[in-house]
């Protein structure tokens, strides 16, 4: 079982960090979509520091000997994954931008040629 | 029949006017020959220039890229309704006297054609040595993968009839292009020629190719030649 300090400071963090996700959410600065895993990611911790022993459990399961090892090993699994998928993300976020900015250029030229239409008529 | 040549420019504030003078001077029978420069987001005065010589051109509200900025000229050959499109380099380096032979090629029921510095010894500029040597790696990887010969898989002087315009409209890369795109029209069974040309060196500038970016464009454009090959494998 943790101690009293332990999970009073980790209640603590995860009120900031909901309250992070919250705000950003009702501001519309984070779309309910992205929240999501954020929203799952911050479930798990909860249910992981309110249930005894069962991060000992699933690593005993696993067959690693010592839990934080296994700690170490998701976290940084989870971590390697939120980057994929922001990279894939960007990538077709840079895409689209790139498709507006051709889409403004021959715009703005069409815009100009019928400014220059007009002019002469 | 309606042309138009594509004249991709970042940081040409001294070399677009000659380009274009150069373009303007060419007249081809039975052909209506326009032009569209594609100012690149240049940090120098190639918007100014291209104002006050009443150059033809879109103005891109940022850098894109050289493959943004020929595409931007794919897209409005397609909206204008354009049965050829032709690259055409903005710094110099290609020689607007091939125009002509480009369109009788593309005339003669190619999709494609592509300006070579290789074939029959006519261009007296042909690169340095690393980067020839990299172009022949990449020769030898499209014709096995493709069964196409193509000698200069990196000439950025192609011609494009309607199939090619509207291919390169809706996917078109990046950086480095040329190859990739080589492929693809290869891969999707498009006929694709070679006519030798003549190029020049640049007139002022530097290459958009230096040496930082040489490990870059070793790894990018071989990668991006096999998974194209891939892609477009099975499909047409």
């Amino acid at each position: 079982m943790i101690s009293v300090e332990l999970l009073i400071f980790l209640i603590f963090v995860y009120v900031i960090f909901s309250n992070i996700l919250l705000y950003s959410v009702f501001n519309k600065s984070l779309s309910v979509r992205d929240s999501l895993p954020w929203f799952f990611f911050l479930l798990i911790m909860i249910i992981v520091t309110f249930s005894n022993n069962l991060l000992v459990n699933i690593s005993n399961y696993l067959g690693i000997e010592i839990v934080s090892n296994m700690l170490f090993f998701f976290g940084f699994l989870i971590l390697i994954g939120i980057s994929l998928f922001t990279t894939i993300y960007l990538s077709k976020q840079k895409n689209k931008i790139n498709s507006l900015a051709q889409e403004i250029g021959i715009l703005k030229k069409r815009i100009e040629e019928l400014n220059v239409k007009r002019n002469n008529k | 029949m309606k042309a138009l040549i594509i004249i991709p420019a970042y940081n040409e504030e001294f070399n677009i006017l000659n380009t274009v003078n150069e373009i303007i001077k060419i007249k081809i029978k039975g052909i209506n020959l326009d032009y569209i420069v594609i100012n690149d987001g240049s940090k120098d005065l190639t918007k100014q220039v291209c104002i006050e010589n009443n150059i033809n051109f879109i103005d891109l509200p940022f850098n894109l890229g050289i493959g943004g900025a020929v595409q931007t000229g794919y897209k409005y050959a397609l909206n204008n309704d354009y049965d050829i499109a032709i690259q055409f380099d903005g710094d110099t380096q290609h020689d607007s006297n091939y125009l002509e032979l480009l369109i009788d090629e593309l005339n003669k029921g190619n999709d494609l054609v592509i300006g070579s510095r290789f074939i029959n010894d006519i261009s007296r500029f042909k690169s340095t040595k690393s980067r020839r040597l990299a172009i022949m790696f990449l020769s030898l990887l499209i014709k096995i993968l493709t069964g196409k010969t193509i000698t200069d898989p990196t000439s950025g002087f192609r011609g494009a009839n309607k199939n090619i315009i509207k291919l390169f409209s809706e996917y078109y890369p990046h950086d480095y292009p040329e190859s990739e795109t080589n492929t693809m029209v290869a891969k999707l069974k498009y006929n694709i020629s070679e006519i030798p040309v003549n190029m020049h060196e640049r007139k002022h500038g530097i290459s958009s190719i230096n040496s930082f970016k040489y490990l870059y464009f070793g790894i990018k454009v071989p990668l991006a030649i096999l998974f194209t090959s891939i892609i477009y494998g099975g499909k047409r």
